[in-house]
């Protein structure tokens, strides 16, 4: 690898231009457009401090000069997660024991994930300034929002553990599986980032219609409902079944709420979050040049 | 021509250097839009006919170390372009660009700043995009706070800063970092004159430093000082390409060159005078 103090080789090389069209051939193979898109992870993953601190610094900029700071991501969770959870276990006649633990943790689960998908779209907008500015790698700003989005998540697990502890959910040693379901968390969380970005930098209407789909997915997902509460509805099952965000909260949440864990579901995810990585770093390879052209 | 040497030296090579800007409306961001006259076949080759300016053409320049080039060119003639081309931002659509060695480019006024954080804040993160170790981030600090002078206001945010405090931190930033290149964009030759003075001294002892120095600028002044070769840039092409006198010589009309040598002139006779 090259040293910054070493003169460091950075070599484009091209053909004659196409016709102007949107899929943009620079007449790089996609070999080499493949060593260029893994390059920008690598130099990605050396910049990891920075993605770091613009990461906090963006949850900062969000809170200064409000009295609670971040605590504020915290408090409004807590409120949140206290309303709907009394109002929804008394609408639907539930055990409050089993429902109100399996909310909270559905809830802000789903709103990392949600969140993640949504912030993607603005993974490269946002960082219009600097993209300008200096050559830097752009998967370095999808790290970014993986980990401003991480951040606030680490906020709002305080939540889950009160209401665990308030609810005296036993927690044994089979929950460390939840672990290897989010580390495919976080690698779709990042492959979501440079996916979405790329495409909401060029088409300004797309964060909308993704916005539209994860209102759909939100209510088809069981998140305010247990699967238990729709037994023998074969529609429903159905679309339980073939949800691929269900099979990814069923790998993180089964482990820790003591459920046992479907290998179905781990197999679905797994399929679904290798369709997504392939996705996202074609679209990468072929798309990154453009970026800063379409921004 | 290009031997091996070149590479493990400060160098730039283009070749045949291309470069087409697509121009976004309101239409073609829409993804709607888009869809819709893919669909609707007959419709599609005239719409995917988009707008797109042929920003730079079939450019080739080599540069090594200790070469100054200059580029002139009217408002949107690519100068611009091709500078964030040269810095890796743009890439090419055709033709080839090979660049060894570190550089920097001074393009945008608020080097990637962001407003909503402080003069400070922005120091550390312009410290943390250019790699810099712990000590070296604190000289950065205290050198480019003691040079611009806004020692009371670089804990406030860089939103409050008028647009002059602004330029003299971008500007104390961008030349805080010796580069073997540097490749840089006019407005750096702007702002107060008091501070223009201090700055002109600060960029030249920068660029002095630098291998290779790539400058944009409107001011012929500013070009036959500090360069010895221009490029002529008219609608992305290349017009004239040579030593800076001559290159000066017939892009500029008559009259201007004879005011430019004057100038020149007096300069030396006030240098003279004074000593």
């Amino acid at each position: 690898m090259t040293d910054t103090q070493v003169p460091s080789v950075l070599i484009f090389s091209t053909s004659p231009p196409p016709e102007p069209r949107f899929e943009i051939r620079s007449g790089l193979g996609w070999r080499d457009q493949f060593r260029l898109a893994i390059a920008d992870l690598r130099e990605a993953a050396r910049m990891s401090r920075l993605a770091w601190t613009l990461s906090v610094l963006d949850i900062k900029l969000r809170y200064r000069g409000s009295l609670l700071g971040p605590l504020w991501l915290t408090l409004s969770t807590a409120v949140m997660i206290g309303s709907i959870g009394f109002i929804y276990s008394y609408l639907f006649h539930t055990n409050m024991t089993t429902y109100f633990p399996f909310l909270t943790f559905s809830l802000i689960f789903w709103s990392f994930l949600s969140t993640t998908m949504t912030d993607g779209c603005n993974t490269f907008i946002q960082a219009e300034g600097t993209i300008k500015a200096m050559k830097l790698p752009l998967s370095l700003y999808a790290t970014r929002t993986v980990l401003r989005n991480l951040i606030i998540l680490a906020h709002n697990v305080v939540v889950i553990v009160l209401v665990f502890l308030l609810f005296r959910v036993p927690i044994n040693g089979w929950s460390i599986l939840a672990v290897p379901g989010f580390i495919v968390w976080l690698i779709d969380g990042f492959s979501v980032c440079l996916l979405f970005g790329v495409f909401c930098t060029r088409f300004r209407d797309v964060p909308q219609i993704i916005m539209s789909i994860l209102q759909i997915a939100f209510f088809i997902t069981p998140i305010m409902w247990q699967p238990s509460q729709i037994k023998g509805q074969p529609l429903v099952t159905l679309l339980i079944e073939v949800n691929p965000l269900e099979s990814l909260m069923h790998i993180v949440r089964a482990p820790i709420l003591g459920e046992p864990i479907g290998w179905l579901a781990w197999s679905d995810a797994l399929l679904f979050s290798g369709l997504l990585c392939v996705g996202s770093l074609l679209t990468f390879a072929r798309l990154r040049g453009r970026v800063a052209f379409w921004i | 021509m290009v031997s091996l040497d070149l590479s493990r030296m400060v160098s730039i090579v283009a070749r045949g250097l291309s470069i087409d800007f697509p121009l976004y409306h309101g239409e073609s961001r829409s993804l709607k839009k888009v869809m819709l006259s893919a669909a609707t076949s007959r419709l599609a080759r005239d719409q995917k006919q988009r707008v797109v300016v042929k920003a730079v053409r079939d450019v080739s320049f080599a540069l090594k170390a200790g070469d100054r080039l200059g580029l002139v060119g009217e408002n949107g003639a690519g100068k611009t372009t091709l500078l964030r081309a040269l810095a890796g931002i743009y890439e090419p659509v055709g033709g080839t660009l090979s660049v060894h060695g570190q550089l920097t480019a001074l393009l945008d006024l608020n080097q990637g700043m962001n407003t909503d954080l402080t003069g400070r804040e922005n120091i550390r993160l312009f410290a943390l995009y250019k790699k810099l170790s712990r000590p070296e981030t604190a000289r950065l600090e205290e050198d480019v706070v003691q040079f611009c002078e806004l020692e009371q206001f670089i804990n406030l945010p860089v939103r409050t800063f008028s647009s002059g405090m602004m330029l003299r931190l971008g500007f104390a930033l961008a030349t805080a970092i010796r580069p073997e290149i540097l490749v840089m964009d006019e407005w750096l030759l702007a702002g107060d004159a008091a501070f223009v003075e201090k700055a002109r001294h600060r960029i030249e002892s920068v660029a002095r430093r630098a291998d290779i120095l790539i400058v944009s600028s409107h001011s012929a002044g500013v070009i036959k000082k500090w360069t010895n070769r221009a490029i002529w840039l008219n609608r992305g092409c290349m017009v004239a390409d040579g030593p800076t006198e001559e290159v000066l010589r017939a892009y500029l009309p008559s009259a201007e060159w004879e005011e430019l040598k004057r100038a020149e002139m007096e300069s030396v006779d006030q240098i003279l005078c004074a000593s």
